[in-house]
């Protein structure tokens, strides 16, 4: 067992989630695909591989598939670096490597990628999703204190530590913004570093739209309650 | 009384009988069983609901059967989102739960 373990929430991802296995495999991560009910070939993919496949019997959202890979990554032996990677192939697997050596070198309880601090990269980036995010940036700063730059980025690692504290109840895209709202109420110590983000046209077809992230605000105040 | 009263009063009385018959919570049983009375009363008594209204500066009868039917309605509103997220909450758990314990390794699979 790797002490990296890398945990892929996918729905509907047969299409791209091959070349992110084969990647990831070659690499020799430990690698978790959680299908999220899945009424494409995600499965069938994914058991062609050496992973761990969990398949939720409905389809629920991200947060969910991700809250069901961290509890079962938790489970495993010898795990000391929890990835969370898209199945969309937005993701660079290089990227990987370094957020766990920045992790052993700060000793950080989470470290998360950004698209936006120096040296980061969102290739293809469409403007309104450019908007979109800033505004999601502004909502978390105000609402967390955290100084990030970017707050939907789905590659991030956490040590075991702050696997278990972490609670993610936001079972669809919401659960991005109550990630850092956990690490801000836990005091958990975080950081950040440049990532490549990758946007084609497939990709960009399964994001969020910008009435998608108002339904995210709506879920996280809807959530406070 | 009027035919339309009439119709009022053996709705009302519909949904008493079903209230007692197929709610079990004696919460939901007393209130309810309390809304039903009430409304059995302004229905006999109409003119009530205005005495009621101008006591408390409210205008008409029906614009206080009005409020009082909005914050009912509110009330309702955040009792079923409330079980409706109770419910959501339980089904992720059991799916979540479903998903570890059925986890397929391909390890296990080659030595099948």
């Amino acid at each position: 067992m790797n002490e990296i373990c890398v945990i892929i929430p996918a729905y509907n991802e047969a299409q791209s989630l091959d070349n992110v296995l084969c990647e990831l495999v070659d690499n020799q991560y430990t690698v978790i695909v959680v299908d999220d009910g899945s009424d494409d070939a995600t499965s069938k993919v994914s058991k062609q591989y050496p992973v761990h496949l969990l398949i939720h019997p409905i389809n629920l959202g991200q947060g969910a598939a991700l809250n069901t890979g961290l509890k079962y990554a938790l489970g495993l032996e010898d795990v000391k670096y929890i990835i969370t990677f898209d199945a969309d192939g937005q993701h660079i697997v290089s990227d990987i490597p370094r957020l766990v050596e920045t992790m052993q070198n700060t000793n950080c309880d989470v470290v998360l990628g950004s698209r936006f601090c120096k040296g980061g990269e969102a290739k293809n980036i469409r403007f309104l999703r450019r908007i979109t995010l800033f505004l999601a940036l502004w909502f978390t700063k105000f609402t967390t204190g955290l100084k990030i730059t970017d707050t939907h980025n789905g590659l991030r690692c956490f040590s075991p530590v702050a696997a278990r504290r972490i609670r993610i109840t936001q079972n669809r895209m919401a659960h991005a913004s109550e990630i850092l709202q956990e690490i801000s109420l836990h005091n958990l110590s975080y950081t950040e570093i440049p990532v490549t983000v990758i946007y084609s046209d497939y990709s960009v077809k399964k994001g969020q739209s910008f009435l998608g992230g108002l339904d995210i605000l709506f879920d996280i105040i809807r959530g406070r309650f | 009384m009027s035919l339309f009263q009439f119709l009022l009063l053996l709705s009302i009385g519909l949904f008493i009988i079903y209230i007692l018959k197929f709610k079990k919570a004696v919460y939901d049983r007393f209130f309810m069983l309390i809304i039903g009375l009430i409304g059995i009363v302004f229905v006999i008594f109409p003119d009530l609901t205005t005495l009621i209204a101008q006591s408390m500066n409210i205008g008409r009868g029906t614009d206080l059967l009005f409020y009082t039917w909005v914050i009912f309605c509110l009330f309702k509103f955040l009792r079923y989102e409330s079980r409706i997220k109770e419910l959501e909450r339980k089904i992720t758990i059991l799916a979540s739960e479903s998903a570890i314990e059925n986890v397929s390794v391909y390890e296990q699979k080659l030595m099948d």
